[in-house]
């Protein structure tokens, strides 16, 4: 494996490690707000809340990216530029997304839900910064999207790259399922950036009108959760097709091979994913009814092929397997099973009956947290020390395993299980000093501070243990 | 009990069903031996997911709030509109900001046992128009400019409900509500 991979590697997992400990920062401050235990007004309160949902997303998204483009380049060499360009357009977005929320107080929130950008700005510089930062981070990403697509197409055909010949056991190239699962979720990738850009230019377009309102609020809020949940899906995909390549060599057993109904599930799930974004509008009884019947059946039958395939093959290699567990294979291992838990909460609350009194209470972040902070993470964690023990010259000690591990559930379990109670006792997400009507939410949020300072000191440990025996690598 | 602890409890179950399986599977890794006929375990195990996903979908799709009270005739149509950052009232449409001064303000009566027909638009950004009574969330319809999202309810119970605004609609989000009574 030549070195200047793992170099590019090595620098997306830093920074993701440290973008990631002051996101965390900024929720914890938020969660410190809502539990009355400091005072930062709601002005500050909003700037943190859009800054941690933008930096989350981000920078888990180019975790499962740099991942992807890692293993792919062990299959085939992958052009340099696509991630080099990601690299320099993300930092880039990220600083001039910060400017635009601390500077110019630009507090929309992380889907920027029309036409609140208009509106929640402090200063007129603000939702066009925002704007151009998304424009920025939308084309580096699209770019390397684009890049690592055409280095599937360069050596399979798409019906190969999708499998077909494995569904209809026609011959053909063996096409892992690393590969199946990064071009479907790729391709997934792609479009949902693509929504982006047309809601970017529609946003452009009224800009520079600069009059009243000119676009549609349905039509615009339907392109931002197309692009929103798919983007947030997929980010989960990325992770899981790594997942797919390292997970049995973890565990000692032979490599995952693409059957037939792994390949069904996976061209199934590249189609359903795209459909279940309807569960956002759930509450808009203006939109027809049946988008909303196919929103609960796509968001019903969206975890049947890909999460059930996972989950069992996950369980089969585990299972009497006889294996040395180590950091990266725990985290895999309890990262599946706390995405299927977070799967759980996520139908239930796509169920439209259950939605009517759960949609935007903190139902909403409990389940979202739950397969990111302990689901999507554990996964991007567990690429992370595996990737550690490869390029590092020494393995980290058994006894951190424990504690960071340990930490990391701890804290994630209690810090989502206050939002699961919060939307259970009917307190509102997205509320900066709960009033008098759901004062329940101050002592929940005092429960999560405790939880999530544990995940925080778990992570602190981690980035510098691994930043310890990593670091001296790149200037090698 | 209230839907929304009905569906907490549902997913403590479901919570400590899949954190006992992986933990028994998790404690198996200790020894050897895999497991015999994996693929007829996968059947059954596709078979009993496929199997609850359409009997949910089956039970809760018809009980929809789309359908509350469609095929009866409201006995009032009250006329909601929100904007940064309260909410108006009223027995008569409101098209625009010059119509809210024929409006009861944010204190309103209403009567009890009988069907309701919120009628919920916005003047300026997205809000949500919510029913809350004890802290309890009863019902909610998001509040869009442009659009008018119709609301069936019917108030079971006399007393003050609490009108919170649900969706995040800028800074002072966190305060705006109004009250109804019911009697
Ligand atoms: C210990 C770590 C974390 C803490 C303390 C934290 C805290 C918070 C808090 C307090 C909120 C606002 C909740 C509300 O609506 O009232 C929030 C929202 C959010 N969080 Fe986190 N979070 C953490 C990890 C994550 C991770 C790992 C992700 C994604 C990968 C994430 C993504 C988001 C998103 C997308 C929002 C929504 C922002 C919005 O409503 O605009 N968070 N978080
Ligand atoms: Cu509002
Ligand atoms: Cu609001």
């Amino acid at each position: 494996m030549n070195t200047s991979y793992k170099k590019s590697t090595l620098l997306w997992l830093i920074t993701t490690l440290i973008v990631f400990l002051v996101a965390i920062a900024f929720g914890l401050t938020m969660r410190m707000e809502q539990a009355e235990m400091v005072k930062i007004g709601p002005l500050n309160f909003y700037v943190l809340m859009t800054s941690h949902g933008l930096l989350m997303a981000g920078v888990w998204f180019v975790a499962g990216m740099a991942g992807i483009e890692y293993i792919l380049s062990t299959y085939f060499p992958v052009p340099r530029w696509g991630g080099m360009i990601a690299y320099v357009c993300t930092i880039t977005g990220v600083v001039i997304l910060l400017i635009s929320t601390f500077l110019t107080k630009f507090h929309a929130g992380w889907y920027f839900l029309y036409p609140l950008p208009f509106y929640a700005k402090v200063m007129e510089s603000g939702p066009l910064l925002f704007l151009v930062a998304l424009t920025i981070l939308g084309v580096g990403w699209l770019i390397w999207s684009l890049v690592l697509i055409f280095t599937i197409l360069r050596n399979f055909t798409v019906a190969q790259a999708l499998a077909w010949h494995h569904i209809s056991g026609r011959p053909g190239p063996t096409v892992a399922p690393f590969i199946l699962i990064s071009f479907v979720s790729l391709i997934g990738v792609t479009a949902c950036i693509l929504a982006a850009v047309v809601l970017l230019v529609l946003y452009y377009l009224e800009f520079l009108k600069s009059g009243s309102m000119s676009n549609d609020p349905l039509l615009m809020k339907n392109l931002t959760f197309f692009f929103g949940h798919t983007l947030v899906n997929e980010m989960l995909y990325l992770g899981l097709a790594v997942l797919y390549e390292l997970f049995p060599r973890m565990a000692g057993k032979p490599a995952y091979k693409t059957s037939w109904y792994v390949g069904l599930s996976w061209n199934a799930t590249l189609l359903i994913v795209l459909f279940a974004y309807f569960h956002h509008l759930y509450m808009d009884f203006a939109q027809p009814v049946a988008f909303q019947f196919v929103g609960q059946i796509m968001s019903w039958f969206a975890p049947l092929p890909a999460a059930c395939v996972t989950i069992f093959s996950v369980l089969t290699t585990v299972y009497r397997s006889n294996m040395k567990w180590s950091l990266a294979s725990l985290l895999y291992f309890f990262g599946v099973m706390f995405w299927a838990i977070g799967g759980v909460g996520a139908i239930l609350d796509a169920v439209i009956a259950n939605n009517f009194v759960l949609h935007n209470t903190q139902w909403v972040p409990a389940h979202f947290h739950t397969y990111n902070l302990l689901g999507n993470v554990f996964f991007s964690l567990a690429f992370t020390s595996w990737f550690a023990d490869e390029i590092g010259n020494k393995k980290i000690a058994p006894g951190l395993v424990k504690l960071i591990f340990s930490l990391l559930v701890t804290g994630g379990v209690g810090f989502v299980l206050a939002f699961y109670l919060g939307g259970a006792f009917s307190v509102p997400r997205r509320v900066d000093t709960y009033n008098d009507v759901v004062n329940k939410g101050v002592s929940l949020a005092q429960m999560a501070v405790v939880f999530a300072s544990l995940y925080l000191v778990g992570m602190v440990i981690y980035t510098f243990d691994f930043t310890k025996r990593c670091a001296r690598q790149l200037f090698s | 009990m209230t839907i929304q602890k009905e569906v907490f409890l549902v997913f403590i179950l479901m919570f400590l069903i899949i954190v006992s399986v992986f933990f028994l599977v998790f404690l198996s890794s200790r020894r050897s031996g895999a497991l015999q006929n994996v693929n007829s375990k996968r059947a059954i195990f596709f078979f009993i997911a496929f199997g609850t996903v359409s009997l949910v979908l089956g039970i809760s799709l018809p009980k929809s709030p789309y359908f509350l009270y469609a095929k009866e005739a409201p006995a009032q149509r009250i006329f909601v509109v929100a904007r940064q950052f309260s909410f108006t009232l009223s027995k008569s449409p409101i098209n625009s900001a010059d119509d809210l001064g024929k409006s009861a303000g944010s204190e309103f009566k209403l009567p009890k046992d009988e069907i309701i027909e919120f009628n919920v638009s916005s003047l300026d950004v997205n809000h949500g128009f919510s029913l809350y009574k004890d802290g309890v969330l009863l019902a909610q319809v998001q509040a869009m400019p442009g659009y008018v999202n119709r609301l069936r309810w019917k108030f079971s119970e006399s007393g003050n409900y609490d009108i919170l605004c649900l969706e995040y609609c800028g800074i002072a989000h966190g305060g705006m509500s109004a009250k109804i009574t019911v009697e």
